[in-house]
Protein backbone atom coordinates (compact mmCIF):
# COMPACT_ATOMS: atom_id res chain seq x y z
CA UNK A 1 0.00 0.00 0.00
CA UNK A 2 2.64 2.38 0.96
CA UNK A 3 4.19 1.85 -1.96
CA UNK A 4 1.29 2.33 -4.48
CA UNK A 5 0.79 5.64 -2.69
CA UNK A 6 4.76 6.72 -3.15
CA UNK A 7 4.07 5.80 -6.67
CA UNK A 8 0.94 7.89 -7.31
CA UNK A 9 2.25 10.61 -5.46
CA UNK A 10 5.97 10.63 -6.20
CA UNK A 11 5.55 14.23 -7.76
CA UNK A 12 3.59 15.82 -5.29
CA UNK A 13 4.81 15.35 -1.86
CA UNK A 14 1.38 17.30 -0.43
CA UNK A 15 -0.74 14.65 -2.53
CA UNK A 16 0.89 11.95 -0.51
CA UNK A 17 -0.33 13.50 2.80
CA UNK A 18 -4.31 13.79 0.94
CA UNK A 19 -3.73 10.31 -0.16
CA UNK A 20 -2.71 8.62 3.23
CA UNK A 21 -5.63 10.61 5.40
CA UNK A 22 -8.13 9.60 2.80
CA UNK A 23 -7.06 5.96 3.47
CA UNK A 24 -6.97 6.61 7.28
CA UNK A 25 -10.39 8.07 6.94
CA UNK A 26 -11.79 5.18 5.20
CA UNK A 27 -10.36 2.76 8.01
CA UNK A 28 -11.74 4.97 10.40
CA UNK A 29 -15.27 5.23 9.09
CA UNK A 30 -14.79 1.29 7.81
CA UNK A 31 -16.12 -0.15 11.63
CA UNK A 32 -18.87 2.24 11.96
CA UNK A 33 -20.35 2.18 8.42
CA UNK A 34 -20.76 -2.02 8.46
CA UNK A 35 -22.38 -1.50 12.61
CA UNK A 36 -24.78 1.01 10.76
CA UNK A 37 -25.94 -1.47 7.91
CA UNK A 38 -26.26 -3.85 10.79
CA UNK A 39 -28.77 -1.73 12.71
CA UNK A 40 -30.51 -0.03 9.52
CA UNK A 41 -32.84 1.38 12.60
CA UNK A 42 -30.18 3.29 14.21
CA UNK A 43 -29.70 6.59 13.13
CA UNK A 44 -26.10 7.51 11.61
CA UNK A 45 -25.48 11.33 10.58
CA UNK A 46 -23.70 10.53 7.66
CA UNK A 47 -23.73 8.50 4.62
CA UNK A 48 -20.99 6.50 2.18
CA UNK A 49 -22.02 6.61 -1.51
CA UNK A 50 -19.89 6.35 -4.72
CA UNK A 51 -19.51 4.95 -8.32
CA UNK A 52 -16.81 3.58 -10.58
CA UNK A 53 -16.64 2.53 -14.27
CA UNK A 54 -13.68 0.44 -15.89
CA UNK A 55 -13.74 1.07 -19.93
CA UNK A 56 -12.16 -1.10 -22.54
CA UNK A 57 -12.41 0.77 -26.10
CA UNK A 58 -11.29 -0.73 -29.29
CA UNK A 59 -10.19 2.09 -30.57
CA UNK A 60 -9.55 4.55 -27.69
CA UNK A 61 -12.23 7.40 -27.34
CA UNK A 62 -11.35 10.28 -29.47
CA UNK A 63 -9.73 8.72 -32.46
CA UNK A 64 -11.39 8.80 -35.67
CA UNK A 65 -9.24 6.28 -37.23
CA UNK A 66 -9.39 2.43 -36.56
CA UNK A 67 -5.61 2.13 -35.92
CA UNK A 68 -5.91 4.82 -33.14
CA UNK A 69 -4.84 2.38 -30.54
CA UNK A 70 -6.71 -0.07 -27.96
CA UNK A 71 -7.13 0.99 -24.19
CA UNK A 72 -8.19 -0.29 -21.22
CA UNK A 73 -8.51 2.34 -18.26
CA UNK A 74 -9.82 2.80 -14.98
CA UNK A 75 -12.10 5.60 -16.18
CA UNK A 76 -13.96 7.24 -13.13
CA UNK A 77 -13.74 5.98 -9.46
CA UNK A 78 -15.57 8.41 -7.36
CA UNK A 79 -16.06 8.60 -3.94
CA UNK A 80 -18.40 10.20 -1.53
CA UNK A 81 -19.98 11.28 1.63
CA UNK A 82 -23.24 12.99 2.66
CA UNK A 83 -23.28 14.21 6.37
CA UNK A 84 -26.15 15.86 7.95
CA UNK A 85 -25.36 18.57 10.74
CA UNK A 86 -29.25 18.39 11.97
CA UNK A 87 -33.05 17.78 10.39
CA UNK A 88 -32.12 20.78 7.74
CA UNK A 89 -28.71 21.53 6.97
CA UNK A 90 -26.41 19.05 5.59
CA UNK A 91 -23.36 18.69 3.33
CA UNK A 92 -22.99 16.59 0.65
CA UNK A 93 -19.58 15.76 -1.69
CA UNK A 94 -17.69 13.21 -4.15
CA UNK A 95 -14.07 13.04 -5.34
CA UNK A 96 -13.64 11.30 -8.36
CA UNK A 97 -10.49 9.52 -8.96
CA UNK A 98 -10.06 9.72 -12.86
CA UNK A 99 -8.09 7.84 -14.69
CA UNK A 100 -6.74 5.76 -11.96
CA UNK A 101 -6.09 8.85 -9.79
CA UNK A 102 -4.11 10.33 -12.68
CA UNK A 103 -6.69 12.94 -12.43
CA UNK A 104 -8.23 14.59 -8.82
CA UNK A 105 -11.43 16.38 -9.57
CA UNK A 106 -13.79 17.86 -7.32
CA UNK A 107 -16.98 16.76 -8.78
CA UNK A 108 -19.29 18.52 -6.36
CA UNK A 109 -19.48 19.42 -2.79
CA UNK A 110 -22.23 21.83 -0.93
CA UNK A 111 -24.24 22.72 2.18
CA UNK A 112 -27.81 21.95 1.71
CA UNK A 113 -30.61 24.17 4.06
CA UNK A 114 -34.24 23.51 4.19
CA UNK A 115 -36.23 26.63 3.76
CA UNK A 116 -39.67 25.00 3.58
CA UNK A 117 -41.00 21.51 3.10
CA UNK A 118 -39.81 20.97 -0.66
CA UNK A 119 -37.94 23.70 -1.07
CA UNK A 120 -34.06 23.85 0.12
CA UNK A 121 -30.78 26.18 -0.81
CA UNK A 122 -27.58 25.13 -2.23
CA UNK A 123 -24.06 26.35 -1.69
CA UNK A 124 -21.20 25.30 -3.14
CA UNK A 125 -19.56 23.38 -5.94
CA UNK A 126 -23.50 22.31 -7.86
CA UNK A 127 -23.45 19.85 -11.08
CA UNK A 128 -25.32 22.19 -13.37
CA UNK A 129 -28.59 21.40 -14.02
CA UNK A 130 -28.51 21.21 -17.76
CA UNK A 131 -29.97 18.05 -19.78
CA UNK A 132 -30.77 14.67 -18.40
CA UNK A 133 -27.72 13.18 -17.21
CA UNK A 134 -25.11 16.00 -15.96
CA UNK A 135 -26.60 15.48 -12.78
CA UNK A 136 -27.33 11.66 -12.31
CA UNK A 137 -24.21 10.22 -14.26
CA UNK A 138 -23.57 7.44 -12.37
CA UNK A 139 -22.82 4.73 -14.53
CA UNK A 140 -25.80 1.97 -14.24
CA UNK A 141 -28.22 4.81 -14.95
CA UNK A 142 -27.26 4.92 -18.80
CA UNK A 143 -26.93 1.88 -20.75
CA UNK A 144 -23.76 2.48 -23.06
CA UNK A 145 -20.15 2.63 -22.08
CA UNK A 146 -19.24 6.05 -22.13
CA UNK A 147 -21.94 8.93 -21.69
CA UNK A 148 -23.57 10.11 -24.98
CA UNK A 149 -21.34 11.91 -26.58
CA UNK A 150 -23.53 14.60 -27.23
CA UNK A 151 -23.42 15.27 -23.40
CA UNK A 152 -19.46 15.94 -23.32
CA UNK A 153 -19.16 18.13 -26.48
CA UNK A 154 -22.59 19.82 -26.24
CA UNK A 155 -23.36 19.46 -22.76
CA UNK A 156 -19.53 19.35 -20.96
CA UNK A 157 -20.38 16.46 -18.39
CA UNK A 158 -19.51 16.20 -15.62
CA UNK A 159 -20.33 20.06 -15.39
CA UNK A 160 -20.05 21.70 -12.11
CA UNK A 161 -19.68 25.35 -10.82
CA UNK A 162 -19.23 27.21 -7.79
CA UNK A 163 -22.61 29.29 -6.58
CA UNK A 164 -25.91 28.75 -4.98
CA UNK A 165 -29.56 28.53 -5.43
CA UNK A 166 -32.43 26.67 -4.60
CA UNK A 167 -33.52 23.49 -5.49
CA UNK A 168 -37.49 22.45 -4.93
CA UNK A 169 -40.41 19.89 -5.74
CA UNK A 170 -43.96 20.52 -5.42
CA UNK A 171 -47.29 18.36 -6.98
CA UNK A 172 -46.57 15.21 -5.12
CA UNK A 173 -42.96 15.24 -6.29
CA UNK A 174 -44.49 15.12 -9.89
CA UNK A 175 -42.94 18.93 -10.57
CA UNK A 176 -39.11 19.66 -9.52
CA UNK A 177 -36.85 22.51 -10.44
CA UNK A 178 -33.37 23.38 -9.18
CA UNK A 179 -32.17 27.34 -10.24
CA UNK A 180 -28.50 27.93 -9.34
CA UNK A 181 -26.54 31.73 -9.59
CA UNK A 182 -23.20 30.32 -10.48
CA UNK A 183 -19.51 31.49 -11.76
CA UNK A 184 -19.92 31.67 -15.63
CA UNK A 185 -17.81 29.83 -18.30
CA UNK A 186 -14.09 31.30 -19.35
CA UNK A 187 -14.40 31.75 -23.47
CA UNK A 188 -10.58 32.03 -23.80
CA UNK A 189 -11.06 28.04 -23.39
CA UNK A 190 -13.74 26.90 -25.82
CA UNK A 191 -12.53 24.96 -29.03
CA UNK A 192 -14.18 23.57 -32.09
CA UNK A 193 -15.15 19.91 -31.56
CA UNK A 194 -15.48 20.21 -27.75
CA UNK A 195 -17.14 23.30 -28.09
CA UNK A 196 -17.63 25.41 -24.29
CA UNK A 197 -16.03 22.20 -22.29
CA UNK A 198 -12.68 23.88 -22.02
CA UNK A 199 -14.14 27.09 -20.28
CA UNK A 200 -15.59 24.86 -17.20
CA UNK A 201 -14.05 26.04 -13.93
CA UNK A 202 -14.28 22.37 -12.78
CA UNK A 203 -14.90 24.77 -9.38
CA UNK A 204 -11.00 25.36 -9.23
CA UNK A 205 -10.96 28.99 -8.27
CA UNK A 206 -13.26 30.06 -10.11
CA UNK A 207 -13.25 33.35 -11.96
CA UNK A 208 -16.33 35.51 -11.36
CA UNK A 209 -15.78 38.09 -13.65
CA UNK A 210 -19.36 36.92 -15.18
CA UNK A 211 -21.76 35.17 -13.81
CA UNK A 212 -24.23 32.51 -15.38
CA UNK A 213 -28.00 31.66 -14.44
CA UNK A 214 -29.02 28.04 -14.97
CA UNK A 215 -31.73 26.41 -14.30
CA UNK A 216 -33.98 23.17 -14.72
CA UNK A 217 -37.50 22.25 -14.48
CA UNK A 218 -38.89 18.33 -14.68
CA UNK A 219 -42.36 17.11 -14.98
CA UNK A 220 -44.00 13.61 -14.44
CA UNK A 221 -47.76 14.31 -15.19
CA UNK A 222 -48.15 10.54 -15.31
CA UNK A 223 -45.91 7.88 -13.99
CA UNK A 224 -44.33 6.99 -17.54
CA UNK A 225 -43.50 10.37 -18.74
CA UNK A 226 -40.96 13.03 -17.86
CA UNK A 227 -40.84 16.15 -19.84
CA UNK A 228 -38.05 18.48 -19.08
CA UNK A 229 -36.15 21.56 -19.74
CA UNK A 230 -32.68 23.07 -19.12
CA UNK A 231 -31.57 27.05 -19.79
CA UNK A 232 -28.50 28.30 -18.81
CA UNK A 233 -27.23 32.49 -19.72
CA UNK A 234 -23.81 33.70 -18.66
CA UNK A 235 -20.95 35.71 -19.44
CA UNK A 236 -17.55 34.35 -20.67
CA UNK A 237 -15.37 36.91 -20.95
CA UNK A 238 -13.29 35.60 -17.69
CA UNK A 239 -9.65 36.26 -17.06
CA UNK A 240 -7.29 37.02 -19.64
CA UNK A 241 -9.46 38.04 -22.18
CA UNK A 242 -9.32 41.65 -22.19
CA UNK A 243 -12.05 43.11 -24.49
CA UNK A 244 -15.09 41.24 -25.98
CA UNK A 245 -18.30 40.29 -24.69
CA UNK A 246 -18.79 36.49 -24.98
CA UNK A 247 -21.90 34.99 -23.57
CA UNK A 248 -23.25 31.59 -23.68
CA UNK A 249 -27.23 30.79 -24.09
CA UNK A 250 -28.17 27.45 -23.90
CA UNK A 251 -31.63 25.67 -24.40
CA UNK A 252 -32.74 22.32 -23.75
CA UNK A 253 -35.39 19.78 -23.97
CA UNK A 254 -35.84 16.32 -23.00
CA UNK A 255 -38.53 13.80 -22.62
CA UNK A 256 -38.53 10.36 -21.33
CA UNK A 257 -40.90 7.72 -21.18
CA UNK A 258 -40.78 4.27 -19.13
CA UNK A 259 -43.55 1.89 -19.86
CA UNK A 260 -43.00 -1.77 -19.14
CA UNK A 261 -39.44 -2.79 -19.89
CA UNK A 262 -39.65 0.34 -22.47
CA UNK A 263 -37.39 3.10 -21.98
CA UNK A 264 -37.11 5.77 -24.40
CA UNK A 265 -35.32 8.90 -24.61
CA UNK A 266 -35.14 11.86 -26.71
CA UNK A 267 -32.75 15.08 -25.96
CA UNK A 268 -32.83 18.18 -28.17
CA UNK A 269 -30.39 20.79 -27.20
CA UNK A 270 -28.78 24.35 -29.13
CA UNK A 271 -26.09 26.65 -27.48
CA UNK A 272 -25.63 30.23 -29.00
CA UNK A 273 -22.15 32.10 -28.28
CA UNK A 274 -22.39 35.10 -28.91
CA UNK A 275 -18.73 37.07 -29.73
CA UNK A 276 -17.88 34.12 -30.57
CA UNK A 277 -15.21 35.60 -33.13
CA UNK A 278 -13.39 37.09 -29.75
CA UNK A 279 -13.40 33.15 -28.82
CA UNK A 280 -12.01 32.16 -31.57
CA UNK A 281 -9.25 34.35 -32.29
CA UNK A 282 -8.39 33.74 -28.63
CA UNK A 283 -8.62 29.72 -29.51
CA UNK A 284 -6.88 29.94 -32.84
CA UNK A 285 -9.69 28.24 -34.29
CA UNK A 286 -13.66 28.55 -34.86
CA UNK A 287 -15.37 28.20 -31.91
CA UNK A 288 -19.04 27.69 -33.20
CA UNK A 289 -21.78 30.73 -32.68
CA UNK A 290 -23.88 28.48 -32.65
CA UNK A 291 -24.34 24.56 -31.82
CA UNK A 292 -27.07 22.40 -31.92
CA UNK A 293 -27.79 18.69 -31.79
CA UNK A 294 -29.69 16.01 -30.20
CA UNK A 295 -30.30 12.64 -29.50
CA UNK A 296 -32.71 9.59 -29.28
CA UNK A 297 -32.46 6.14 -27.60
CA UNK A 298 -35.24 3.05 -27.13
CA UNK A 299 -33.78 0.79 -24.59
CA UNK A 300 -35.88 -2.41 -23.80
CA UNK A 301 -35.02 -4.49 -20.57
CA UNK A 302 -35.48 -8.49 -20.31
CA UNK A 303 -35.91 -9.10 -16.70
CA UNK A 304 -39.78 -10.51 -17.04
CA UNK A 305 -38.43 -12.79 -20.20
CA UNK A 306 -35.13 -14.03 -19.15
CA UNK A 307 -35.21 -14.06 -15.13
CA UNK A 308 -37.39 -15.35 -12.19
CA UNK A 309 -39.17 -13.05 -10.66
CA UNK A 310 -37.49 -12.82 -7.16
CA UNK A 311 -33.83 -12.93 -8.97
CA UNK A 312 -32.52 -9.19 -8.64
CA UNK A 313 -30.74 -9.77 -12.34
CA UNK A 314 -31.72 -7.99 -15.62
CA UNK A 315 -30.65 -7.36 -19.06
CA UNK A 316 -31.51 -4.52 -21.34
CA UNK A 317 -30.90 -4.00 -24.98
CA UNK A 318 -30.57 -0.20 -26.27
CA UNK A 319 -29.69 1.61 -29.33
CA UNK A 320 -29.21 5.16 -29.85
CA UNK A 321 -28.85 7.48 -32.33
CA UNK A 322 -26.86 11.35 -31.90
CA UNK A 323 -26.29 13.80 -34.61
CA UNK A 324 -24.64 17.21 -33.67
CA UNK A 325 -22.49 20.03 -34.83
CA UNK A 326 -20.43 21.97 -32.47
CA UNK A 327 -19.81 24.46 -35.61
CA UNK A 328 -23.78 24.67 -36.64
CA UNK A 329 -22.96 28.53 -37.21
CA UNK A 330 -19.98 30.07 -37.54
CA UNK A 331 -18.58 33.37 -36.85
CA UNK A 332 -17.77 35.67 -39.96
CA UNK A 333 -14.49 35.09 -41.24
CA UNK A 334 -14.05 31.71 -39.64
CA UNK A 335 -14.67 28.80 -41.38
CA UNK A 336 -16.90 26.27 -40.23
CA UNK A 337 -14.75 22.58 -39.45
CA UNK A 338 -16.40 19.68 -40.89
CA UNK A 339 -15.15 17.59 -38.03
CA UNK A 340 -17.46 19.38 -36.15
CA UNK A 341 -20.63 17.74 -37.57
CA UNK A 342 -20.92 14.04 -35.87
CA UNK A 343 -23.39 11.57 -36.23
CA UNK A 344 -22.84 8.19 -34.07
CA UNK A 345 -25.11 5.24 -33.73
CA UNK A 346 -24.80 3.34 -30.90
CA UNK A 347 -26.09 -0.43 -29.94
CA UNK A 348 -25.55 -2.82 -27.45
CA UNK A 349 -26.84 -4.32 -24.29
CA UNK A 350 -26.15 -4.11 -20.11
CA UNK A 351 -26.39 -7.00 -18.00
CA UNK A 352 -27.51 -5.95 -13.96
CA UNK A 353 -26.58 -8.62 -11.91
CA UNK A 354 -27.40 -6.45 -9.13
CA UNK A 355 -29.37 -2.92 -9.88
CA UNK A 356 -26.32 -0.91 -8.86
CA UNK A 357 -23.74 -3.38 -10.82
CA UNK A 358 -23.59 -3.27 -14.65
CA UNK A 359 -21.28 -5.00 -17.27
CA UNK A 360 -21.59 -3.30 -20.36
CA UNK A 361 -20.89 -4.01 -24.52
CA UNK A 362 -21.58 -1.89 -27.03
CA UNK A 363 -20.35 -1.12 -30.86
CA UNK A 364 -20.09 2.85 -32.15
CA UNK A 365 -20.22 3.71 -35.63
CA UNK A 366 -19.46 6.82 -35.98
CA UNK A 367 -19.39 9.35 -39.13
CA UNK A 368 -18.31 12.99 -38.99
CA UNK A 369 -18.53 16.21 -41.65
CA UNK A 370 -15.55 15.02 -43.87
CA UNK A 371 -17.00 11.23 -43.95
CA UNK A 372 -14.39 10.22 -41.96
CA UNK A 373 -16.11 7.13 -40.47
CA UNK A 374 -14.85 4.80 -37.30
CA UNK A 375 -16.53 1.57 -35.99
CA UNK A 376 -15.39 1.25 -32.35
CA UNK A 377 -15.89 -1.94 -30.04
CA UNK A 378 -16.55 -0.58 -25.94
CA UNK A 379 -16.80 -2.79 -22.59
CA UNK A 380 -17.00 -1.38 -19.04
CA UNK A 381 -17.89 -2.82 -15.66
CA UNK A 382 -19.10 -0.62 -13.15
CA UNK A 383 -21.07 -0.15 -9.79
CA UNK A 384 -22.81 2.62 -7.61
CA UNK A 385 -23.83 2.27 -4.16
CA UNK B 1 -22.26 46.71 -13.08
CA UNK B 2 -19.96 43.64 -12.13
CA UNK B 3 -19.86 44.55 -8.76
CA UNK B 4 -23.68 45.33 -7.98
CA UNK B 5 -23.98 41.45 -9.73
CA UNK B 6 -21.79 40.14 -6.44
CA UNK B 7 -22.98 42.00 -4.39
CA UNK B 8 -26.84 40.90 -5.06
CA UNK B 9 -25.91 37.48 -5.07
CA UNK B 10 -23.82 37.27 -1.93
CA UNK B 11 -26.57 39.07 -0.20
CA UNK B 12 -29.13 36.75 -1.75
CA UNK B 13 -27.11 33.51 -0.30
CA UNK B 14 -26.96 35.61 3.37
CA UNK B 15 -30.52 36.09 3.34
CA UNK B 16 -31.40 32.36 2.59
CA UNK B 17 -28.27 31.00 5.08
CA UNK B 18 -30.00 33.29 7.96
CA UNK B 19 -33.47 32.13 7.02
CA UNK B 20 -32.09 28.35 6.72
CA UNK B 21 -30.27 28.34 9.89
CA UNK B 22 -32.46 29.11 12.30
CA UNK B 23 -33.53 25.63 13.57
CA UNK B 24 -36.29 24.44 15.14
CA UNK B 25 -36.05 23.08 18.78
CA UNK B 26 -36.13 18.82 18.85
CA UNK B 27 -39.08 17.97 20.83
CA UNK B 28 -37.93 16.09 24.13
CA UNK B 29 -40.81 14.27 24.33
CA UNK B 30 -40.98 10.83 22.40
CA UNK B 31 -42.81 11.35 18.95
CA UNK B 32 -46.33 11.31 17.90
CA UNK B 33 -45.45 8.98 15.42
CA UNK B 34 -42.38 7.52 13.56
CA UNK B 35 -42.62 6.32 9.67
CA UNK B 36 -40.03 4.14 8.46
CA UNK B 37 -40.01 3.72 4.96
CA UNK B 38 -37.33 1.24 3.56
CA UNK B 39 -36.73 1.67 -0.26
CA UNK B 40 -34.87 0.16 -3.49
CA UNK B 41 -33.82 2.43 -6.65
CA UNK B 42 -30.79 4.96 -6.98
CA UNK B 43 -30.06 6.90 -3.88
CA UNK B 44 -26.22 7.52 -5.46
CA UNK B 45 -26.71 10.62 -6.79
CA UNK B 46 -27.75 13.76 -4.87
CA UNK B 47 -30.37 14.54 -6.94
CA UNK B 48 -31.95 10.90 -5.65
CA UNK B 49 -31.60 11.88 -2.22
CA UNK B 50 -32.83 15.09 -2.52
CA UNK B 51 -35.68 14.11 -3.89
CA UNK B 52 -36.64 11.33 -1.78
CA UNK B 53 -36.10 13.86 1.73
CA UNK B 54 -38.30 17.01 -0.48
CA UNK B 55 -41.15 13.99 -1.93
CA UNK B 56 -41.56 12.88 1.93
CA UNK B 57 -41.68 16.49 3.16
CA UNK B 58 -43.72 17.66 0.86
CA UNK B 59 -46.57 15.27 1.32
CA UNK B 60 -46.14 14.52 5.08
CA UNK B 61 -45.09 17.60 6.42
CA UNK B 62 -42.87 15.53 8.98
CA UNK B 63 -41.44 17.09 11.97
CA UNK B 64 -37.68 15.83 11.16
CA UNK B 65 -36.69 13.49 7.97
CA UNK B 66 -33.64 11.54 8.10
CA UNK B 67 -32.03 9.51 5.36
CA UNK B 68 -30.51 6.36 6.85
CA UNK B 69 -28.83 4.33 4.13
CA UNK B 70 -31.95 3.05 2.06
CA UNK B 71 -34.71 3.84 5.16
CA UNK B 72 -36.24 7.21 5.00
CA UNK B 73 -37.54 8.27 8.79
CA UNK B 74 -40.22 10.68 9.12
CA UNK B 75 -40.59 11.67 12.44
CA UNK B 76 -43.63 13.48 13.43
CA UNK B 77 -44.36 15.38 16.95
CA UNK B 78 -47.58 16.85 16.82
CA UNK B 79 -50.70 14.22 15.83
CA UNK B 80 -51.54 14.50 11.96
CA UNK B 81 -53.31 12.14 9.40
CA UNK B 82 -50.69 10.50 7.89
CA UNK B 83 -50.71 9.81 4.00
CA UNK B 84 -49.03 6.76 4.12
CA UNK B 85 -50.66 5.66 0.55
CA UNK B 86 -49.76 8.57 -0.86
CA UNK B 87 -46.35 9.39 0.13
CA UNK B 88 -45.70 5.97 -1.52
CA UNK B 89 -47.52 6.75 -4.82
CA UNK B 90 -45.33 10.45 -4.92
CA UNK B 91 -41.95 8.45 -4.26
CA UNK B 92 -42.96 5.76 -6.84
CA UNK B 93 -43.88 8.56 -9.21
CA UNK B 94 -41.08 11.25 -8.73
CA UNK B 95 -40.38 12.92 -11.49
CA UNK B 96 -36.58 11.57 -13.14
CA UNK B 97 -36.14 9.26 -10.38
CA UNK B 98 -36.74 5.71 -9.69
CA UNK B 99 -37.64 4.72 -6.39
CA UNK B 100 -39.66 1.56 -5.31
CA UNK B 101 -41.17 1.73 -1.51
CA UNK B 102 -40.00 -1.94 -0.10
CA UNK B 103 -41.20 -1.89 3.45
CA UNK B 104 -43.12 0.58 5.50
CA UNK B 105 -42.50 0.61 9.50
CA UNK B 106 -44.81 2.69 11.80
CA UNK B 107 -44.70 3.70 15.22
CA UNK B 108 -47.82 5.37 16.03
CA UNK B 109 -49.95 6.13 19.74
CA UNK B 110 -53.56 5.79 19.93
CA UNK B 111 -56.53 4.08 21.41
CA UNK B 112 -57.13 0.39 20.67
CA UNK B 113 -60.88 -0.04 19.47
CA UNK B 114 -62.86 -3.00 18.34
CA UNK B 115 -64.97 -2.63 15.27
CA UNK B 116 -66.99 -5.52 13.07
CA UNK B 117 -65.51 -7.60 15.11
CA UNK B 118 -61.30 -6.31 14.29
CA UNK B 119 -59.07 -4.17 16.77
CA UNK B 120 -57.94 -1.61 15.42
CA UNK B 121 -55.90 1.61 16.62
CA UNK B 122 -58.02 4.99 16.42
CA UNK B 123 -55.60 8.08 16.12
CA UNK B 124 -58.35 9.98 17.45
CA UNK B 125 -57.23 13.64 16.85
CA UNK B 126 -57.37 12.95 13.21
CA UNK B 127 -59.82 9.77 13.32
CA UNK B 128 -57.20 8.06 11.09
CA UNK B 129 -57.88 4.05 11.90
CA UNK B 130 -55.44 1.64 11.49
CA UNK B 131 -56.74 -2.19 11.57
CA UNK B 132 -54.24 -4.13 13.79
CA UNK B 133 -52.84 -8.22 13.89
CA UNK B 134 -50.44 -9.60 16.39
CA UNK B 135 -50.61 -12.09 18.89
CA UNK B 136 -50.49 -9.84 21.91
CA UNK B 137 -53.19 -7.34 20.79
CA UNK B 138 -56.43 -9.27 22.14
CA UNK B 139 -55.03 -8.89 25.50
CA UNK B 140 -55.11 -5.43 25.86
CA UNK B 141 -59.07 -3.57 26.17
CA UNK B 142 -60.48 -1.67 24.16
CA UNK B 143 -59.88 2.02 24.77
CA UNK B 144 -56.07 1.56 25.96
CA UNK B 145 -53.67 4.03 25.11
CA UNK B 146 -50.75 2.11 23.02
CA UNK B 147 -48.13 3.25 21.19
CA UNK B 148 -47.40 -0.10 18.37
CA UNK B 149 -44.25 -0.40 16.45
CA UNK B 150 -44.46 -2.84 13.26
CA UNK B 151 -45.05 -3.11 9.64
CA UNK B 152 -47.75 -1.88 7.65
CA UNK B 153 -49.45 -3.93 5.52
CA UNK B 154 -51.93 -2.26 2.59
CA UNK B 155 -50.82 0.98 2.54
CA UNK B 156 -53.15 2.19 0.13
CA UNK B 157 -56.19 0.91 1.77
CA UNK B 158 -57.96 3.41 3.96
CA UNK B 159 -57.61 1.53 7.48
CA UNK B 160 -53.94 0.14 6.69
CA UNK B 161 -52.81 -2.79 8.27
CA UNK B 162 -50.45 -2.57 11.22
CA UNK B 163 -48.41 -5.55 11.99
CA UNK B 164 -47.37 -5.15 15.98
CA UNK B 165 -43.93 -6.17 16.83
CA UNK B 166 -43.76 -3.97 20.15
CA UNK B 167 -46.96 -2.89 21.90
CA UNK B 168 -46.09 -0.52 24.95
CA UNK B 169 -48.77 0.93 27.15
CA UNK B 170 -49.26 4.60 26.73
CA UNK B 171 -49.74 6.06 30.92
CA UNK B 172 -52.07 8.56 30.74
CA UNK B 173 -51.37 11.74 32.38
Amino acid sequence: MKGIVKKLTKKNKGARFFYVGLIGLCFFLSPSFSQAQDEQEKEVPWRLHGYGELHFNHPKTGAMSQSGGDEIDIHRWVIGLAYEFSDRIRMDMELDFEHAASEIEFEYGFIEFDIIPGLSARVGSLLMPVGPLNEFHEPPLFYSVERPYLERSLIPTTWQENGAGFVARFMKGKLAFRAYATAGLNGANFTTLDGIRGGRSKSIQSKIEEWAGVGRVEYAPVKYLTVASSGYVGGASQGPIPVGNIMVKILEGDLKFKYEGLECIGVFLRTEVDDAGQASSFAGETVGSAMQGGYAEAAYRLKNLLFPEASPADLALFARFERFNTNHEVPIDYPANPSAFRRIFTTGMAYYPLSSVVLKADGEFWKDGTDDTVERLNLAAAFMF
Amino acid sequence: MKMKKTIIVALLIGGFVATATSETKKSDTAPFALLSLKLEGCASCEGCRTAMRQVVQGEAKASRIKLNGMTLIAAFDEAARLPIGQIAKSLEASASHRFTVNKIQLSISGTKVTENHHPYLKIVPTGQLFELSGEDIESYEDGSQLTISGTLHNWQATSPLLEAAKIKRVPLH
